[in-house]
């Protein structure tokens, strides 16, 4: 029995950090450590010991992106949810939207240029607002129209390219795409 | 160390799949010659700018290399790895887009981003590069690798890489190629593809000849000055035997090429069923069952089709054109260029048709895949539905989306409506032209009307074909997309597999030993890491932790039912990749937490991996499970049926008859995952007590939630996050106050809760 890897992982392992919620959002305070990590600190407390690791996560990224914001530590516990930026201070909000931005991908399609419909996959070349990209759909369910008109092409390693406003797109655009839609 | 070198021009949106020469160059010129060529490399696809960009990360011997392409001159950077420094590599997952970290001595060194496209080259680089930190080797004493290579799929037949994507190759699954292949499937019955298409070409030939006998007859036989009055009766009488032959010819054809149809869809469902059972479990949780279903049934269904109609209408039709523009030149090359005409302009409307039917199709499947999903979705959970009093909403979504498909079929009936008259209208043309050219004549006595008759027969019968022609072009597209879809999964090869020269292992003893094992289901998250440990043969394991701790994922790399990425199993001291499946299966025995009982009665159930088992030990077994008697308490006995549509079992009745099932195999290694999670207690105790039964001198591996299930368990592997945090028994793991203590502490408070 290998006794002695298992205890080395135990020592490598931290002790888990107890969970903590910070009850004002006015109280936090983040930063970034040197490992490139965010740190929370709540303000109301004196020498307050941080929580490190911590993960930014938007409840609704697709459709309510700019509210419910949740805070949370390195075990995907949550710290504190905010229901908008408002109340955090500015130095704070400044690193939960830098790393927001950092963390999501979700380039928004400005043009189709063409459609390649293959057997087993239908590549799109469409420019972005990132530059031009080739997103290989590989189901017809995988083009679809949200509730709110926009729509999202789907990448089968799992990217999502949205087309926020299909209506305003050229006309060459709005026919390959209307084409395809499910 | 920054390095400026020489202009680099991009060529194309670069894959990450190959390194590129002026990358590799870079690093070649800082490295030892005889670590020069990088070992593993990614791509991060994201500039820090947040645009598509291009930046390296390559492990070459001892080195970590960055090479930023995004700027004007390329820009490299390296980290050793060996070094006195302490270096971490570390993967922080986003939304779209993730982060590769390297980390020196506690300081953020290196940050690169990168998306969904590169997670799994990126999870797969990060893995080496800490081999690389831990030093450990990548290959064995012998030679043998102990890390799956990071190659990337090859095909078998023209051994281009595979995409991602994909499980097969796209380029040896072209449209003609597979006709070609289909070919292929129905030449394996020659007799009847012989007959039927000897036939076809027959009757094609036959139909030409009526009309040239209604000519002879008109004009030598009925016309006021004929010559040969006589003929009359001897025509007719060949008219009438051509007319049965061909009759004869369409009963063979049609007879025949439906047998062949059936024949070869009967022979690619039955190869795909057959070649599905080797896939792979990972292949059946990536594909949604309906999905497989009507691969298997659908499409083989629509070849059917194909093959009875679509494959002789093409030959026929083209045979026909052919013949019938031969016959009509020879007669008379004027009238017969006047009767082309209208073809042109016909195949360019009928390509204009085709090409806008395709998305109006295409759409329509959408929408129809749509509603049947909504269908699936509700009908099985009904339950809900009604629980919650919103069959109006759910109403309103069937009807909606079932809307959606008439309101675009609008579109498409309109489309096909307004193009088929259209033909017509183009064709009888044809018929007017050839009037207005010949009518005149034959009033002049130039041309006669035999002659003429026969010509506007032969007309018809070249332009049926050239309709005909154009309905093929779909059947033809939709039987190759359907071919193809049977041949992907024809084609996707099995990933677990018995070796060609297995090591014979009629009975295992049960030693089980984990070697640095990790795996993951989606190339990108890890959800075993470095997990080693060797239990002997009769020992009872207790696999606990949290949930997503890895727990099934290592009983199922015990059953062999996925590889592990790197590390191995060893079962008796052998390596199971070399063992054969079969037997080693045979030897395993699985108690699941929701036991799937098959169509059939009870005893054949109980005898699913045994079917010579007699009904003594069928009783027998039973009986251990506990079984025995509420089998006999009903009126059908061991003859009950269960399964879908048979008697309903409970929870605890079900799990009963598989621990019998399990008994009657004998396994050697046994498999308890959550077995008793879903009963009452009662019940549990008569599952437990059967259990006990069953675990007897076997090895065996029991997950559990409920932590006192496992107090038989002679020692406990507690799993976290992927990796084996504590192991011991259950005193030595209070003793060590970790994961187990805090887990048996947190139950034992809610046992008390619910106790008061």
């Amino acid at each position: 029995m290998t006794t002695q890897t298992v205890e080395s992982d135990k020592k490598e392992q931290k002790k888990d950090q107890p969970h903590r919620t910070i009850a004002q959002a006015g109280n936090l305070r983040l930063w970034r450590d040197a490992r490139g990590h965010l740190a929370a600190l709540d303000t109301s407390i004196e020498n307050d010991k941080p929580i490190e690791e911590v993960r930014i996560a938007r409840c609704f990224p697709w459709s309510q992106r700019d509210r419910y914001v949740s805070v949370r530590d390195g075990e995907g516990r949550e710290i504190i949810l905010l229901p908008t930026l408002d109340e955090v201070d500015d130095a704070t909000r400044a690193l939960i939207e830098e790393e927001l931005t950092a963390q999501e991908f979700a380039p928004r399609v400005t043009a189709i240029l063409e459609v390649e419909d293959g057997f087993d996959l239908t590549v799109w070349h469409v420019n972005t607002d990132r530059g031009p990209f080739e997103v290989h759909v590989k189901h017809t369910e995988d083009v679809r129209q949200m509730e709110d008109g926009s729509i999202i092409i789907k990448d089968h390693a799992g990217g999502k390219f949205a087309v926020d406003n299909p209506i305003a797109l050229d006309l060459n655009s709005q026919r390959l795409i209307e084409e395809r839609l499910a | 160390m920054i390095r400026m070198a020489s202009k680099v021009t991009k060529t194309k949106t670069p894959t990450g799949v190959e390194l590129p020469h002026a990358v590799a160059l870079l690093i070649g010129d800082t490295t030892p010659a005889n670590v020069a060529k990088p070992s593993a490399f990614a791509m991060a696809d994201i500039a820090t700018s947040g645009g598509f960009g291009e930046t390296w990360a390559a492990l070459a011997g001892d080195q970590l290399f960055i090479v930023d392409m995004n700027g004007n001159t390329p820009e490299l950077r390296a980290t050793d790895l060996t070094g006195e420094r302490k270096v971490e590599v570390t993967i922080i997952e986003g939304v779209g887009s993730s982060r590769f970290r390297v980390i020196v001595d506690g300081h953020l060194q290196e940050e690169l981003r990168f998306s969904c496209r590169q997670a799994r080259r990126f999870s797969r680089f990060q893995h080496r590069v800490e081999d690389r930190i831990k030093g450990r080797n990548t290959v064995d004493s012998d030679g043998t690798p102990v890390v799956a290579p990071d190659e990337d799929k090859v095909c078998n037949t023209c051994e281009r890489a595979i995409p991602d994507w994909t499980d097969n190759c796209p380029h040896c699954l072209h449209q003609r190629k597979i006709i070609v292949r289909l070919m292929s499937y129905v030449l394996r019955h020659k007799r009847l593809f012989y007959i039927g298409m000897g036939a076809a070409v027959l009757g094609a030939m036959l139909m030409a000849v009526p009309p040239f006998l209604t000519k002879y007859l008109i004009d030598d036989v009925l016309a006021s000055d004929a010559a040969h009055t006589d003929w009359l009766w001897p025509l007719i009488g060949i008219l009438g035997a051509v007319i049965a032959a061909r009759v004869y010819c369409e009963y063979l054809r049609l007879n025949r090429l439906a047998m062949l149809g059936e024949q070869v869809a009967h022979d690619l469902r039955a190869e795909a069923f057959n070649h599905l059972r080797k896939l792979s479990l990972a292949y059946f949780t990536r594909k949604p069952t309906g999905q497989l279903v009507n691969r298997i049934t659908h499409d083989s269904d629509r070849l059917w089709d194909f093959i009875a109609f679509g494959l002789v209408n093409v030959t026929i039709s083209s045979l026909m054109i052919v013949i019938i523009a031969v016959v009509l030149l020879a007669h008379d090359p004027i009238l017969a260029l006047l009767t082309f005409t209208p073809v042109p302009v016909g195949i360019v409307l009928m390509y204009l048709h085709t090409r806008r039917m395709r998305p109006m199709l295409q759409r329509i499947w959408a929408k129809w895949g749509k509603m049947t999903s909504v269908l699936s979705d509700v009908l099985p959970g009904m339950r809900v539905v009604k629980a919650f009093t919103q069959e109006d909403r759910e109403v309103h979504r069937f009807t909606s989306s079932s809307k959606a498909v008439l309101d675009d079929t609008e579109d498409l009936h309109g489309e096909w409506t307004r193009f088929w008259p259209k033909i017509t209208l183009l064709l009888n043309l044809g018929t007017l032209i050839v009037w207005s050219y010949a009518g005149p004549r034959i009033i002049g006595g130039e041309f006669e009307v035999g002659e003429f008759v026969m010509f506007l027969s032969y007309i018809w019968m070249f332009y049926g074909p050239i309709e005909e022609l154009g309905v093929m072009n779909r059947v033809f597209q939709r039987a190759a997309t359907s071919a193809q879809r049977i041949f992907d999964i024809l084609d996707t090869p099995p990933t677990v597999f018995t070796k060609s020269n297995p090591v014979a292992r009629p009975s295992i003893e049960g030693r089980v030993r984990f070697e640095d094992v990790s795996f993951t289901y989606d190339g990108v998250k890890r959800v075993l890491q470095d997990v080693s440990f060797e239990v002997e043969p009769g020992e009872m394991i207790g696999l606990a932790g949290p949930s997503g701790g890895g727990k099934t994922t290592l009983v199922n790399l015990i059953c062999r039912f996925y590889d592990p990425i790197d590390g191995r199993v060893f079962i008796d001291g052998i390596d199971v990749r070399d063992m054969n499946l079969h037997e080693l299966r045979s030897q395993i025995g699985v108690v699941l937490q929701e036991p799937y009982l098959f169509a059939g009665t009870v005893a054949q159930n109980i005898a699913y991996g045994n079917h010579e088992a007699d009904m003594d030990r069928i009783i027998e077994a039973a009986r251990a499970a506990n079984a025995h008697d509420f089998i006999v308490g009903f009126p059908d006995g061991y003859d009950t049926i269960v399964g879908e549509r048979g008697q309903t079992l409970s929870g605890g009745e079900r799990q009963r008859l598989s621990i019998a099932r399990a008994i009657l195999n004998n396994p050697r290694v046994l498999i308890l995952d959550e077995a008793t999670s879903s009963v009452d207690s009662k019940t549990e105790m008569k599952i437990q007590e059967a259990i006990d039964r069953l675990v007897e001198g076997r090895t065996t591996f029991a997950i559990a939630h409920r932590l006192s299930t496992l107090r038989k368990a002679d020692r406990l592997l507690i799993l976290k996050k992927g990796k084996l945090a504590e192991c011991g028994t259950h005193e030595e793991l209070i003793a060590a106050d970790g994961v187990y203590a805090e887990l048996h502490r947190t139950q034992a408070e809610l046992a008390a809760v619910m106790a008061v």
